[in-house]
């Protein structure tokens, strides 16, 4: 079972908090195939959040394929976030670690290396696309 | 109230089953005012009951005693018999002042100042039906607890009433004791149930309800100073004494001179109060002017309730 | 979050919302609006913008000045055993216990009473159903109100400042209570606060009042999508078309709150606002045109109804 923790002040949505977190448990090996995602009742219960909110996070959780709603019964693990994933990223993430490398070097720091990045992944990522 | 019978009727379940609850609602948010009235009403009760037994017996005997003449300058026991007589009739009266209080405090005007009528109207109660409930649920009590007053104190004038000292007193008893007896508290109640809705504030509500059931209280059929029909009737009152013998003769007026008593051999008195004609019209007629005016109230309440608020 | 084929899909419709007392200006003033159901909504406003006033009209307690309210498709009061109502100061019967309180909760309401929901209420606030509500604190109290507001299980719910006086802790568990109520049953929900950090969470509807008529209604997530909070240099007039509803200046760069119509112009960085920052604009900003989003406006059959 995931315990969502909702950080108010993180300005990231809510919704995405929760998928993150999901993600997170996944990757952890805290939720398996299978496993059942707390109902929205259970969530907002716990987090006073909007039903909504959670039904909007698990619905994009649904929309990766990473989860399935059976009518009645609840959400349930479709397919793990495993090592395999992490492996498959691994050429990439050695070349943005290249590219922090030479960041450094060329004398940005790091709010300068936050903001060049956050416009990048903003350029790639627009933010109507989540 | 067509209206507001006609909107409720989609909801018929709740039509069926909630008066009951309602009724047990009420009955529990005023178990304090009602214990009290109850209280009251047993107390009363006991009190006129002492006055038909044991009370009456020793006032029976000072009367047989000194003779009535006798008795009025003795200031003895039977005097005070005769005030306590009326005792009953001053608590009843209290008792209806009390009544217009409750009804315009703490029944109406206290709930509708802290919000705890809204919050039952905002149950599945219209405001229509909660004020019907909380004028039924007391007026079932008056009703019930003063006609068994009025029964027992009719009683108590039908058997003693002969040992009541002469004066304006006994005749402003008589005709104040009958089903207006009744329908003067109603009125108090509706008083107070419309004074408590117009005012909506607790202490002014107290106040003027006090205020317009003194005027009912002012006006009650026994202080009426009409001339012609219903002009203030005389009861007329009997005294015959009785000789050894057992022979009734005319009250030979000898007061406590035992000489006078021994010289017509008289070995006692009796003394009553003849009924009037005047009772039932009088009675009738202002039972008939208070219920009127009861009814006025109930509407002028439910017009205003309506006003306020959608009563649906 | 269902809704049964014989709910209509209107909680509540406004059309042309107008309510006086005496000779003081109107508390509302030709209200429009419309709020679907299953809607979790604010009611937000400048104190005296007639929030209590429009609760307690929906609620049955008041009569309008003008205009018509229908509630769940009913005239207000109609409609009194299908909702709940808090009021601000949530009055509840000093000399009843708590048991007695929902007693008469279970027999005012017999229809709809759930027995085991308000209990479970006032079990989380370690509450002894035996004390009277005369002995217990503002936010115990509040918890009791809340216990007889969803026993009930209304569709829609009414509710006026209903966490004002609770501490964080009970805040948040009663928060957590009404929205598993809400996710459980599809309840509507219609609540004034003045906080916007509880209403942001909780909330996915916006209703904001101001000189008694809707400033803003809508879906929290389309009116933030219709505004931008834009940064650059520039003077107000360069942001035409757009709707500036506030704007300031700091040397040469001004931050301005638009309405947006079309796509920013270059030169401007633009951010979604925070319904904070959306909210407190508009309140300053009080001549700003109303919006309300497409499906929370009044239809053409509520004047009619």
């Amino acid at each position: 079972m995931v315990d969502y923790r909702i950080d108010r002040r993180s300005g990231v949505a809510t919704y995405v908090q929760i998928v993150q977190q999901t993600k997170q448990a996944l990757r952890l090996g805290l939720l398996e195939p299978g496993d059942k995602l707390p109902t929205a009742r259970e969530v907002v219960e716990a987090t006073a959040i909007n039903p909504n909110t959670v039904l909007k996070a698990y619905r994009e959780l649904e929309r990766e394929g990473l989860v399935e709603a059976r009518r009645g019964l609840g959400t349930f693990v479709r397919r793990t976030l495993g090592a395999g994933v992490q492996a498959a990223d691994t050429p990439l993430r050695a070349e943005l670690d290249d590219w922090a490398k030479r960041a450094r070097a060329a004398g940005l720091g790091r709010e300068d290396v936050d903001a060049l990045f956050t416009a990048v992944l903003d350029e790639h990522f627009p933010k109507g696309d989540q | 109230m067509s209206t507001a019978t006609l909107r409720e009727t989609p909801a018929a379940a709740t039509v069926t089953t909630a008066p009951r609850g309602l009724v047990r609602t009420v009955l529990r948010l005023h178990r304090g005012a009602l214990w009290i009235w109850l209280a009251f009403v047993a107390g009363t009760t006991g009190f006129l009951l002492w006055l038909l037994g044991p009370g009456a017996h020793t006032a029976q005997r000072a009367l047989a005693t000194y003779g009535y003449s006798g008795l009025i300058r003795a200031n003895g026991s039977a005097d005070e018999y005769s005030s306590l007589f009326y005792y009953p009739d001053t608590l009843i009266t209290l008792a209806s002042f009390a009544i217009a209080l409750f009804a315009g405090g703490p029944l109406i005007a206290r709930e509708l100042e802290s919000g705890t009528a809204q919050l039952a109207w905002t149950q599945s109660v219209s405001p229509a039906r909660w004020l019907t409930a909380k004028l039924a649920v007391p007026a079932a009590f008056i009703v019930l607890g003063t006609c068994l007053l009025t029964a027992v104190y009719r009683q108590l004038w039908s058997a003693h009433g002969n040992l009541l000292i002469a004066g304006i007193g006994p005749r402003s008893l008589y005709f104040s004791l009958g089903p207006a007896t009744v329908a003067a508290p109603l009125l108090g109640l509706a008083l107070g149930v419309l004074v408590g809705l117009a005012v909506r504030r607790t202490l002014p509500a107290l106040a003027l309800s006090g205020f317009a059931y003194f005027l009912v209280y002012a006006f009650r059929g026994n202080h009426w100073p009409f001339q012609g029909r219903y002009q203030q009737p005389e009861l007329y009152s009997r005294s015959r004494a009785f000789t050894s013998a057992g022979a009734e003769i005319r009250d030979p007026g000898c007061y406590d001179d035992k000489a006078c008593l021994a010289k017509h051999d008289v070995v006692r008195f009796t003394r009553e109060y003849l009924p009037s004609s005047d009772y039932w019209p009088r009675q009738l007629l202002e039972t008939g002017v208070l219920l009127a005016l009861t009814a006025v109230a109930v509407a002028l309440a439910f017009a205003l309730l309506r006003r306020r608020a959608a009563a649906g | 979050m269902s809704s049964t084929s014989a709910t209509p899909a209107v909680a509540l419709e406004a059309s042309g919302l107008g309510k006086r007392y005496g000779r003081r200006p109107a508390a509302l003033d030709g209200c429009s609006f419309r709020l679907p159901t299953s809607r979790i909504s604010a009611l937000v406003g400048p104190n005296g913008a007639g929030k209590s006033t429009l609760l307690a009209i929906a609620a049955g307690l008041l009569r309008p000045t003008s205009g018509t309210l229908t509630v769940l498709g009913e005239a207000p009061g109609a409609a009194r055993d299908r909702i709940s109502y808090l009021a601000q100061n949530k009055p509840l019967y000093p000399q009843l216990t708590i048991a007695e309180t929902l007693r008469m909760g279970a027999e005012l309401n017999p229809a709809r009473w759930d027995a085991a929901c308000a209990a479970r209420i006032v079990e989380q606030g370690d509450l002894d159903p035996k004390s009277r509500i005369r002995g217990l604190s503002g936010g115990q109290r509040t918890r009791v109100a809340l216990a007889l507001a969803l026993g009930k299980r209304p569709e829609l719910m009414l509710l006026d400042e209903p966490m004002a006086d609770l501490d964080p802790l009970a805040r948040h568990e009663l928060m957590g209570t009404l929205m598993a109520d809400a996710a459980e049953h599809g309840t509507t929900v219609l609540m004034s606060s003045h906080i916007v950090a509880e209403l942001a969470d909780a909330c996915d509807h916006l209703l904001l009042l101001g000189g008694g008529r809707v400033r803003l209604g809508g879906g929290i997530d389309d009116l933030l999508a219709a505004h931008t909070l834009v940064t650059g240099r520039g003077t107000p007039a360069d942001l035409a078309p757009h709707t500036v509803i506030e704007s300031r200046t700091a040397g040469r760069g001004l931050t301005a709150l638009i309405r947006r119509d079309g796509p920013v112009g270059e030169g401007w960085a633009a951010e979604e606002p925070s319904l904070e920052e959306l909210l407190l604009a508009h309140l300053r900003a009080p001549e700003a045109p109303a919006l309300l989003t497409p499906g929370t406006t009044a239809t053409a059959e509520a004047v009619t109804a």
